[in-house]
């Protein structure tokens, strides 16, 4: 039998809960309803003029972005708590912070990669500069996996707790701010005439610290709450 | 003569210990603050620059450092519950929450109160005000994650987890907070620089020290009532004369 790599593994992962996903549309698309109604909502409530939208597309566009990630997180472990396969994921040889890894991987894809290809849309509705987008694209790119990953230690702590959904973005949300501070950040300084390099790299170098961590910190945080 | 530092690890042990210590740190505490709001409201000159105002100081400053502080400390103490499977790691992590939410909305308020007739407003999105802010919700999610788990353990292990992660992203929180601020506005007010007048210095020092020692008289009270709510099925504590009387 053919000794699988963790590579292998991780993609199967991936693939599995994609599938997943994609059997349950409804859910992918309710995340991505979601961000367009509350990015909608904020020229209703601060009124229709052009300039101060502008000034605000970027934070608006990111705390929906934050808001709606929280949404979907609720869902990264329970089903799969419910069934009893995470138990056999946690039984299985294999490292448990790859697994977790390719769950988070999966769900940035069902619900941080749509909202990524979505914002321009919004953000013309907010009339950014189309160099003010490209930067907002870049940064959510690098910004909603650190979302999914910090979301992830949040759900595992909160996996089967009544009122998890409320308690999770209490916990999570605070954690998320440097992420929000870096993204809007970047589009600032653009529209400032700045350069955004800096946010970029400090966006890149907190997804870098994600990736390394987080995965261990989630697989340790099951541990606890399956126990 | 070697010293068995594991004895006061057991919470049995340590339940007579911490009675026996708050006294030694209430009294002092309760002088100190009677000395420090004497020297801050008769002693210390009246600011150069803000008048009377400033006097909220002396309660603002010494909250502000050891919220920050507590949360450390909090953290280390979950850390250490994490490591070593204490039980009365834990249990101390979950006596310093209250206090240090207590002293971050301490901090935050009296600086509202300051910066009202200081700076005009109740508050500007300056960094240090904004990560306090931050910090608020650090100690209510620490609060709010171990009050949601019935399972005693597993909300000592998971709230111990979360007060890591949360110290770990302290600092970059900080920094975010402070790069964002530069961004948008320079610091209005620096405090370095400004010579502080030794007296009141000395009042500043005498009411952080009050303030810690509160702390300290207060966290080992709860942990000594937490000891007894968790504890209450154990032999040892049916045998305790407060217990049978």
């Amino acid at each position: 039998m053919k000794k699988s790599g963790l590579l292998d593994l991780l993609l199967l992962v991936i693939r599995r809960d994609l599938v997943l996903a994609m059997r349950r549309r409804a859910d992918v698309l309710t995340t991505l309803i979601f961000f367009v109604m509350v990015v909608s909502l904020f020229p209703m409530g601060v009124g229709p003029e052009m300039d101060m939208l502008r000034k605000m597309a970027a934070g608006v566009l990111w705390v929906a972005a934050l808001l709606a990630s929280m949404l979907s997180l609720g869902r990264l472990f329970s089903a799969d708590y419910l069934d009893g396969t995470l138990e056999q994921m946690m039984l299985a040889p294999q490292s448990l912070s790859v697994l977790v890894l390719g769950k988070m991987v999966a769900h940035w894809m069902s619900s941080g990669l749509p909202l990524v290809l979505m914002a321009p849309v919004l953000g013309l509705q907010f009339d950014m500069s189309i160099k003010a987008l490209g930067v907002l694209m870049v940064t959510l790119l690098l910004g909603t996996p650190v979302l999914s990953m910090i979301g992830a230690i949040g759900a595992a702590l909160t996996l089967g707790l009544r009122g998890g959904g409320v308690l999770l973005s209490l916990l999570v949300l605070p954690l998320c701010i440097p992420v929000l501070i870096f993204g809007t950040g970047a589009v600032g300084a653009v529209t400032a005439g700045l350069s955004f390099a800096p946010h970029l790299s400090l966006l890149g170098a907190v997804l870098i610290l994600a990736v390394v961590f987080t995965p261990w910190v989630t697989a340790q945080a099951l541990r606890i709450s399956m126990e | 003569m070697t010293i068995n530092w594991f004895k006061y690890a057991s919470p049995t042990s340590f339940y007579g210990l911490a009675g026996k210590m708050i006294p030694w740190f209430a009294i002092p505490s309760a002088i100190l603050f009677v000395v420090g709001m004497y020297m801050g409201f008769f002693v210390a000159p009246v600011d150069a620059q803000q008048g009377e105002f400033y006097r909220i100081m002396f309660i603002h400053v010494p909250t502000a450092i050891l919220s920050m502080f507590f949360y450390l400390v909090m953290a280390g103490y979950a850390a250490l519950g994490l490591i070593f499977n204490t039980r009365l790691s834990a249990m101390m992590a979950s006596a310093i929450a209250p206090t240090g939410a207590l002293f971050t909305l301490i901090s935050l308020w009296t600086g509202a109160l300051w910066g009202k007739p200081m700076w005009g407003t109740w508050w500007i999105w300056d960094a240090r005000m904004t990560s306090q802010l931050i910090l608020l919700f650090l100690y209510l999610g620490f609060i709010a994650l171990h009050a949601s788990i019935d399972e005693p353990r597993r909300a000592d292990r998971a709230a111990a987890l979360l007060a890591i992660v949360g110290s770990v992203n302290v600092p970059i929180i900080y920094f975010s907070v402070k790069w964002w601020n530069t961004l948008h506005q320079g610091s209005t007010i620096k405090f370095s620089g400004t010579s502080m007048q030794i007296t009141m210095q000395h009042t500043l020092l005498t009411m952080t020290i009050a303030c810690w020692f509160y702390a300290i008289a207060v966290v080992l009270s709860r942990v000594r009532s937490i000891i007894l709510e968790r504890e209450r099925k154990t032999d040892w504590i049916s045998e305790l004369p407060e217990m049978r009387s």
